[in-house]
């Protein structure tokens, strides 16, 4: 009896092997906690302190100034072409890459990547390089009455060349990993491949899709750089949500530049959260090339 | 519905996984293929099923060519190693998917497919599955959604690639009987794959015996077991043992020692002699030309095998024991040969023996 009770004690480990001493884990977690206060939620706290500080009345009339609306009215419309081109090229780039053996694949897929490792004011710039008024198509465009630089079509170019890579690396990994089969099922059933592609595939990564146009559509709204190079800022015009920011703070309109920087901050936490919630849900279909 | 191929032959790159293989299917049969991994099976299925396109050769599906069909033309059933269920549809709407993306004039009405998913339901014995999604079966009645999707479309041929592959040990065999079952009460032809022999003997009424991309034999699983055609399937189908000789004037030498007269006609030169541990046993080491040290002596169960090195040629052979032998290891013992299959030497593929 007293030498099974000693048997039925469960084993007890304080710590993994692998695991640090109390006091070194706390101090880490301090330190990173600490760090993310000081450089993360302090800012983007002050960004809606700054924005209100003179109350409310003044950050709704700092909305409310026409060259705000119209920044906010350019940045909607930015993202509306950009990310649906995205959308469409990111399913067409996944399904290329998963489905076809052809010479050049994993070229192809590595410059997919290139919009994330050139500066965005590179990009913008060899966009005016080739669209601009002495540039290589600038004059065949500017003589057609399209302008291209300095206008809606240079900034949406610029924003779906920074964003391009969103869906698709969302998707690659994805569809490689699901395979065919459900596809070919679809075929020997009689299924068009139209049918097949709105009734299984399309289903089979709606939640992938939905996480990379999500963060596409983040980036699409928040993008600066490419944006800048190729805007030339006209108020009310061409400035989007990010270059208005830095107009007003350039203009010393502090409560107006925190006031626009508040609605993209707020953009940016609710594309947090619905992000959260999909990782959370779906994580078993999102994000495999990082999960493995 | 009869299926016809000639001369089909495939090749992915450089490397082909099909060589102009003839094969003719009757109508209502159960076929099976059978090969190792890698030696085509698949590929053919494939084929026939239109998801591969073969670079050259004909299908015919009855009298119609049914080479340059689309998938969809060909209204095949196929059931998929890893099931392919949809995951996003319930268990009726994936059995009744092939219905609904009929085109209007052709799409039974909503009463019709329902009727046809409840008895398919049914005769899967999946009474009240209907609702369910995938992710909530086990593997075996997975397994059976797919192939009542399969059978959903009423195709004109059903063929499973694998259709076992996945389940465990116990699931195989009652599911195995179940096809059988299943294809006898509606008469589908049916090839299925496998690289599994004894699912291939029992379930088929025919087994084709493919290595490296060709038919090596087609027969009753009696036939391909009794019958060896090639050194390929002796050695594929069941236990055997393969022993290097040579004929000379008739008679089969190993490493010199005469071993008798061959009892089929083969040409002088090197040969393979195959037997079976069944066809073969132990006998006083005196009176043998074939000697050997007995290695050990393995029970499993109802059977008693002996191993045993040949003095000449130092192969070492598995054979049938009796129970109760005696014979410790290490002790000489002769061994008598019985039935055996002697073939020309050569590659264990595409090798015809000249006669069996």
């Amino acid at each position: 009896m007293v030498e099974s009770t000693i048997f039925r004690e469960p084993m007890k480990r304080d710590r993994d092997v692998a695991d640090e001493r109390p006091l070194v884990r706390r101090l880490l977690i301090a330190l990173t906690v600490g760090l993310m206060a000081i450089f993360f939620f302090t800012p983007v706290a002050l960004v809606f302190v700054e924005a209100f500080r003179k109350g409310a009345p003044a950050f709704l009339n700092a909305l409310g100034d026409p060259d705000t609306q119209s920044a906010i009215r350019l940045t909607l419309l930015v993202a509306a072409i950009a990310v649906p081109i995205n959308a469409l090229f990111g399913v067409a780039a996944a399904w290329a890459a998963a489905r076809f053996q052809f010479p050049g694949k994993s070229i192809l897929i590595t410059l997919i990547d290139l919009p994330f490792s050139v500066s965005p004011v590179v990009a913008g710039l060899s966009y005016v390089v080739l669209f601009g008024s002495r540039g290589y198509f600038g004059p065949w465009f500017a003589a057609h009455g399209i302008p291209v630089v300095f206008a809606l079509p240079g900034i949406a170019l610029a924003t779906t060349f920074v964003t391009f890579p969103f869906v698709a690396r969302e998707l690659i990994p994805l569809m490689q990993q699901q395979g065919v089969d459900d596809e070919e099922a679809a075929l020997t059933l009689g299924a068009s491949p139209w049918r097949m592609f709105f009734t299984v595939t399309l289903p089979n990564i709606k939640w992938g899709l939905l996480y990379g146009i999500l963060l596409c559509n983040a980036r699409a709204m928040g993008e600066f750089g490419a944006v800048a190079a190729v805007s030339g800022r006209i108020r009310g015009e061409t400035n989007t949500l990010p270059l208005h920011v830095e107009v007003l703070y350039g203009g010393f309109d502090l409560a107006g530049a925190f006031a626009v920087a508040s609605i993209l901050a707020g953009l940016a936490l609710v594309t947090l959260i619905v992000k959260t919630i999909l990782e959370w849900r779906h994580a078993d279909e999102l994000a495999i090339s990082r999960r493995r | 519905m009869d299926i016809r191929i000639r001369g089909l032959t495939k090749s992915f790159g450089a490397s082909p996984a099909i060589h102009g293989v003839d094969l003719d299917i009757r109508s209502g049969e159960l076929l099976g293929l059978l090969g190792p991994s890698g030696s085509g099976k698949t590929t053919l299925l494939r084929m026939i099923a239109g998801l591969e396109i073969p670079n050259d050769g004909r299908i015919f599906f009855g009298d119609e060519d049914a080479s340059f069909k689309t998938v969809q033309e060909r209204r095949v059933g196929f059931v998929f190693q890893s099931y392919a269920l949809f995951r996003h549809m319930s268990v009726a709407d994936n059995i009744s998917y092939g219905l609904r993306v009929r085109p209007g004039a052709q799409r039974p009405t909503t009463a019709e497919i329902a009727k046809r998913v409840s008895d398919l339901l049914e005769m899967m014995q999946l009474g009240g599955f209907g609702s369910r999604y995938p992710a909530q079966l086990s593997g075996g009645q997975r397994q059976r959604v797919a192939l009542a999707r399969a059978l959903a479309v009423e195709p004109r041929v059903l063929l499973l690639d694998e259709p076992f592959g996945a389940l465990d040990a116990q699931v195989r065999k009652d599911l195995r009987r179940w096809l059988r079952e299943i294809h006898d009460r509606t008469g589908h032809t049916t090839i299925f794959v496998t690289h599994d022999q004894d699912e291939a003997l029992e379930l088929s009424d025919r087994v084709a015996i493919l290595s490296k991309g060709r038919i090596e034999q087609i027969g009753s699983p009696q036939d391909v077991y009794h019958a060896p055609q090639t050194p390929f399937v002796f050695g594929f189908i069941g236990e055997s043992n393969r022993l290097d000789v040579s004929v000379e004037y008739g008679r089969i030498k190993l490493s010199g020692v005469d071993l008798g007269a061959a009892a089929q006609a083969v040409g002088d030169g090197a040969a393979w002699l195959f037997f079976r541990p069944q066809d073969a046993r132990l006998t006083d080491a005196s009176q043998a030309p074939l000697r050997g040290a007995l290695r050990a002596i393995h029970r499993t169960g109802a059977v008693t095998r002996a191993t045993v090195l040949l003095e000449p040629g130092g192969a070492l052979i598995d054979l049938d024991a009796p129970a109760d032998i005696a014979l410790q290891a290490g002790q000489q013992t002769g061994v008598h040969l019985g039935r055996y299959t002697i073939f020309p030497a050569g590659e264990l593929a595409g090798v015809r023996a000249r006669a069996a």
